[in-house]
């Protein structure tokens, strides 16, 4: 009979070894574990605190219960992915009936898309992690599988190093196994599957699954990337950069089956299109391919003894669990008898939970696995008041099977300790009520540093410009033009607002209506009618309703920022917060009668704004990145003065009134003064919004940067941009024909700028969509992919 | 009976979008009834990737990948196909094949790859759910000594009668139960109701989809693209294998029918579904014509 995990030596030893030092001590130390766990999670998202606690007491496992476990695993990794191999392929099992038809074939994750996808079994399943549960009397048992996202893999290594972090002098207590010579294995498996790039594909959610998705890419040195990221060409995987298209050789997947792949699974999945057939075509290797997650789903656990038999004609090493397909009559009046025994796989919700209500297993039992629930070895944990706690305990282990190998184990894992049926169930309790342990493997002295030192091409992907994917440029690139168009609309707000009258209205403000219509036309409203109302545009632009109000547009801004937050510091976040706080003081209706609280929120708002220009250009240092954003920001602000301008100068000369609110608005009255005094001229002042290029918020001005800006963008291996000086080029010349003493004389038939004005915003969404198609969807139309 | 087959899909989209990925189900199969030659599948423009595979119910499957920004997709596929008669009523007459009950303990005990599929083809799927609703209609049509294809006769018979073929009624996503409520559909609705039907019952039954010769009004010239996809279904009788049956048009499949795909509803054999990066609406536009020849 093997021994209870460790000797109970072992744990006496480390229980007397804490006792060694004063209680103050370790509640420090406890407290800094659950420190350097927020840390970790707030470096990926400072919203998210993980509900995971680290105890400060690792779980000891003897070097003989490990050696158990680590045949047992490889063992059962094998026959899982024989297992796939054949439920994928030609079905023996099932046609010798010993998995049953109707429970393979109506189980939601089987996945018909994804027979004969690869051939050989350990390219069914190169990654498994399996639950086990260790009883009274040192027997193991695994109690789950888990294929599709091997969660808790980082988390492992998470706690390894926050323990080692934090009490560093633990770590000579005993001799343990090392955990890093897996990790290495794990990147160099994944390098070597192609010339191209490694990734690990995230969901993109913002989660705690998204933090230790985050981690392990770091620690990995793998690219992380999100589905928009990649894109399906001449039967394989591309990652979208801002040098051109990158080929991916090799995914480990972190995204639901179903997910993966819009074209032939879920229409509405975040994952890429053709990414099944690369599979197919054997030009993407997958960790773990879509389909795998039919292990999760538990209906294998019943007949894994007859699988074993069938194949091998061998016993199981490790026990495996108790577990019924209910539809069979002696186990469902098992179950009903005793239903506290039993956990349930509900396999059409695809959840699972206790057996104490056993309602929906009475009206359907064909749609249940049960699972006998295990009773657990108790661990000893820290508690400042209760020196003896101990919480029941199952461990999640994971191995790696590659070609011509028997699968490498981790030595160590991921720990759950918590309620007896909470922790054998797949879902971490969010309340808090879970505690973690870092694993320790005794008596291994040497470390499993792994002998091969592969020489592996390491590509960071975010520190290397050219690496920078397509899709955060492309938020940026909107982040710089959303920013720009709000602080227009507010400029233009703060200007027209204190002038407008609510109930009379006389000429003057009607002048000012320009503002207004510009305020719709800037974000893609349709133009007022003649006749209509001032309050029912304003109503508009204010209802947080309408998506292309200013709400909506604030929102659109948030949106592309929180994309790509890791690209921010946390000052430009402080920043990002206080902006969308506004977000909950915006007014349903402005009220006119005191235009004041409005105005002051305005004031607010385009100073933080300000600010997050600042301090972007302080602290961004990847200036691809940043250029993007730049590019964005005056690219806009062209695209905008052109249209306010066209706008104001459209049948008359402006008024006095709104000549002083244009320059206002434009923040270059004093600029103006000092040039003009105080005569208000209006051709004096389209010279200097428009043609001026010394004035940052001309025209001028920002084609002029926005030709210098492009050129210095990165080349492409795979488009051409020949496009983007051409559009720069042509800019310049349309300015350069408008000459203000020209229109000066025809005015006020001044049609030609009219449709100078608009020629110029025409040539700027040309030059806006020229960039998304080199850099964001790399669909050149003279662009035929190479194989490089 | 030989046919020139030309199955036309035309997207348009309202914005120039680049990056369109297509899969299509548009190759019809090789039978012992049905020979194909000349099969292809072409693009407009033609700028576009084609990669071939077959799918777990072997189907030949194509997928389309047009890459450079295109307002216009054209998905033409064409073939000769010469169907062969199948004699399937002489089989029905003459009360061949097997009964219920022998056809349930086929399923129990047989442990063959046709029982596997047959099996298979027992299981409720997304478009073909088990309905109580559906599953009544078939008790009433049992009679003593009857074989399994008179009853599925019965049932063809049934639905051909009792519901009325209505274009546009449904759409690709209207569940049974609404054609079932209002005793309306097109071809596709009335094989999902028959296979959901049989399916709960125990009744292996998988959907077929094709093509049906259509006659011109009399007199008049056959008009070019006037006719459409068709769907109907099949059941296993063990000892005939897969028959075919047309609740629409009441008759037992032959010479008139051209068989594209098979699979357990509509959603696994889609003809065309696709995926664009970009924005804005499209319109689809699907021309068919089946000419003898």
């Amino acid at each position: 009979m093997p021994a209870v995990n460790a000797p109970p030596s072992s744990t006496e030893q480390l229980l007397a070894w804490f006792a060694k030092f004063p209680l103050a001590l370790r509640s420090r130390w406890y407290d800094d574990i659950q420190h350097q766990l927020r840390e970790n999670g707030a470096n990926f998202d400072r919203w998210q605190k993980p509900g995971r606690k680290l105890d400060l007491y690792p779980w000891l496992i003897s070097t003989a219960d490990w050696q158990q476990v680590q045949a047992g695993i490889a063992q059962r990794h094998q026959l899982l992915a024989l297992i796939l191999q054949d439920l994928y392929g030609p079905q023996q099992l099932v046609q010798s009936g010993i998995i049953p038809a109707e429970l393979l074939f109506s189980n939601p994750q089987f996945l018909f898309e994804s027979a004969g996808l690869v051939q050989q079994p350990e390219q069914w399943l190169p990654l498994l992690a399996t639950d086990l549960g260790f009883d009274h009397h040192g027997q193991i048992c695994a109690f789950a599988d888990s294929c599709k996202a091997p969660a808790g893999l980082g988390f492992a290594l998470e706690h390894r190093l926050a323990l080692k972090q934090s009490i560093p002098e633990l770590q000579q207590l005993r001799a343990k196994a090392h955990l890093s010579g897996f990790f290495r294995q794990l990147r160099f498996f994944l390098q070597q599957q192609g010339n191209g790039i490694a990734a690990i594909l995230t969901h993109g959610a913002r989660d705690e699954a998204y933090f230790e998705q985050a981690f392990l890419a770091n620690y990995l040195d793998l690219a992380l990337v999100h589905g928009a990221d990649l894109m399906f060409s001449e039967q394989r995987i591309w990652l979208k950069t801002l040098s051109g298209l990158q080929p991916v050789s090799a995914l480990m997947r972190f995204l639901d089956d179903r997910l993966t792949d819009p074209l032939e699974l879920d229409s509405e999945g975040a994952g890429v299109a053709g990414l099944l057939h690369s599979i197919r075509q054997q030009q993407l290797f997958c960790a773990n391919p879509p389909g795998t997650a039919l292990l999760d789903s538990g209906i294998l656990l019943p007949f894994l003894t007859a699988a074993a038999d069938y194949f091998w004609q061998q016993p199981l090493l490790l026990n495996t669990v108790q577990a019924y397909w209910c539809k069979e009559a002696q186990p469902l009046q098992q179950v009903l008898k005793n239903p506290e025994q039993f956990l349930l796989h509900d396999l059409s919700a695809q959840q699972q939970y206790p057996a104490d209500n056993t309602c929906a297993l009475l009206q359907r039992p064909a749609d249940f696995i049960a699972r006998q629930k295990l009773s657990l070895h108790m661990q000893p944990c820290y508690d400042q008041q209760n020196p003896t706690w101990q919480l029941p305990a199952v461990l999640r282990t994971f191995s790696l099977y590659q070609s011509n190998q028997a699968p490498l184990l981790l030595p160590g894992g991921f720990a759950r300790l918590g309620e007896l049926s909470q922790i054998q169930l797949p879902v971490i309790a969010q309340d808090g009520s879970e505690l973690s342990k870092d694993v320790w493997v005794l008596g291994v002295d040497q470390p499993t540093e792994s002998l091969l030192q592969p020489s592996y091409n390491s590509m960071p992907l975010s520190r290397e410009a050219g690496l920078l994917p397509s899709r955060v440029a492309e938020h940026l690139f909107w982040l710089g033009r959303y920013n720009e168009r709000l602080n227009l609309l507010i400029r233009a707000l703060r200007v027209a607002l204190p002038l407008l009258h609510p109930t009379q209205t006389n000429q003057t403000e009607q002048q000012l209506y320009c503002f207004i219509d510009f305020c719709l036309l800037a974000n893609g409203s349709p133009p007022r009618q003649a006749n209509e109302p001032i309050s029912v545009a304003l109503a508009q632009l204010f209802s947080p309703d309408n998506p292309l109000s200013v709400i909506g547009l604030l929102k659109n801004l948030i949106y592309n920022a929180q994309s790509v937050r890791e690209y921010f510091s946390e000052d430009t976040w402080l920043l990002l917060d206080k902006l969308q706080a506004t977000v909950y003081q915006w007014p349903q209706t402005p009220d006119l009668q005191q235009p004041m609280t409005i105005i002051y929120l305005l004031d607010e708002m385009v100073l933080l704004q300000t600010a997050i220009y600042g301090l972007n250009n302080e602290t961004m240092s990847r200036t691809q990145a940043l250029r993007f954003m730049d590019i964005g920001q005056h690219l806009e602000r062209a695209l905008q003065t052109s249209l306010l301008l066209q706008r104001i100068y459209s049948q008359d000369l402006p008024s006095a009134s709104v000549m002083e609110a244009l320059l206002r608005m434009a923040d270059t009255l004093m600029t103006y003064r000092r040039r003009y005094r105080s005569e208000l001229n209006p051709m004096a002042i389209l010279d200097l919004l428009l043609l001026d290029t010394t004035t940052p918020r001309s025209v001028g001005y920002q084609i002029s940067r926005l030709h210098r800006q492009t050129r210095a963008l990165p080349e492409l291996t795979s488009a051409d941009r020949q496009h983007l000086p051409v559009l720069t080029t042509e800019l310049s010349q349309l300015l350069e024909q408008v000459s203000t003493q020209q229109l000066d004389a025809n005015y006020p038939s001044c049609l030609t700028l009219h449709a100078q004005l608009g020629q110029l915003q025409y040539l700027l969404r040309q030059l806006s969509n020229e960039l998304s198609l080199c850099y964001f969807t790399h669909a050149h139309r003279s662009s035929p992919w190479s194989m490089s | 009976m030989n046919y020139q087959l030309k199955h036309l899909t035309e997207y348009q989209y309202e914005h120039a979008v680049a990056n369109s990925y297509n899969l299509a189900c548009l190759m019809p199969r090789q039978l012992p009834y049905q020979h194909v030659s000349q099969a292809s599948v072409r693009l407009t423009p033609d700028l576009g990737h084609i990669s071939q595979y077959q799918d777990y119910f072997g189907n030949t499957r194509h997928l389309i990948h047009l890459q450079p920004p295109h307002q216009q997709l054209k998905v033409c596929s064409e073939a000769l196909v010469e169907v062969l008669p199948r004699h399937n009523s002489a089989l029905l007459d003459s009360g061949s094949g097997v009964d219920m009950p022998q056809l349930q303990h086929y399923l129990n005990s047989n442990l063959s790859a046709a029982a596997m599929q047959a099996k298979l083809f027992c299981q409720a799927s997304k478009l073909a759910p088990f309905l109580t609703e559906t599953a009544a209609l078939l008790p009433p049509l049992r009679a003593p000594k009857q074989t399994l294809l008179q009853l599925v006769e019965c049932l063809n018979q049934y639905i051909f009668e009792h519901f009325i073929y209505t274009a546009g009624f449904t759409t690709v996503v209207t569940p049974l139960t609404e054609v079932l409520q209002h005793r309306r559909g097109v071809c596709q609705d009335f094989a999902q109701l028959a296979i959901s039907c049989l399916r709960a019952n125990g009744i292996p039954c998988r959907y077929v989809s094709g093509y049906l010769e259509t006659q011109p009004p009399p007199g008049q010239a056959r008009l070019q693209g006037a006719d459409a996809s068709h769907a109907w279904f099949a059941v296993f009788d063990p000892e005939l294998g897969w028959i075919d049956f047309d609740p629409t048009n009441n008759v037992l499949p032959c010479q008139q029918h051209l068989t594209l795909a098979f699979g357990r509803d509509y959603a696994d054999v889609v003809p065309l579904k696709g995926v664009v990066q970009g924005s804005g609406a499209h319109q689809l536009q699907v021309a068919v014509d089946v000419i003898p020849c």
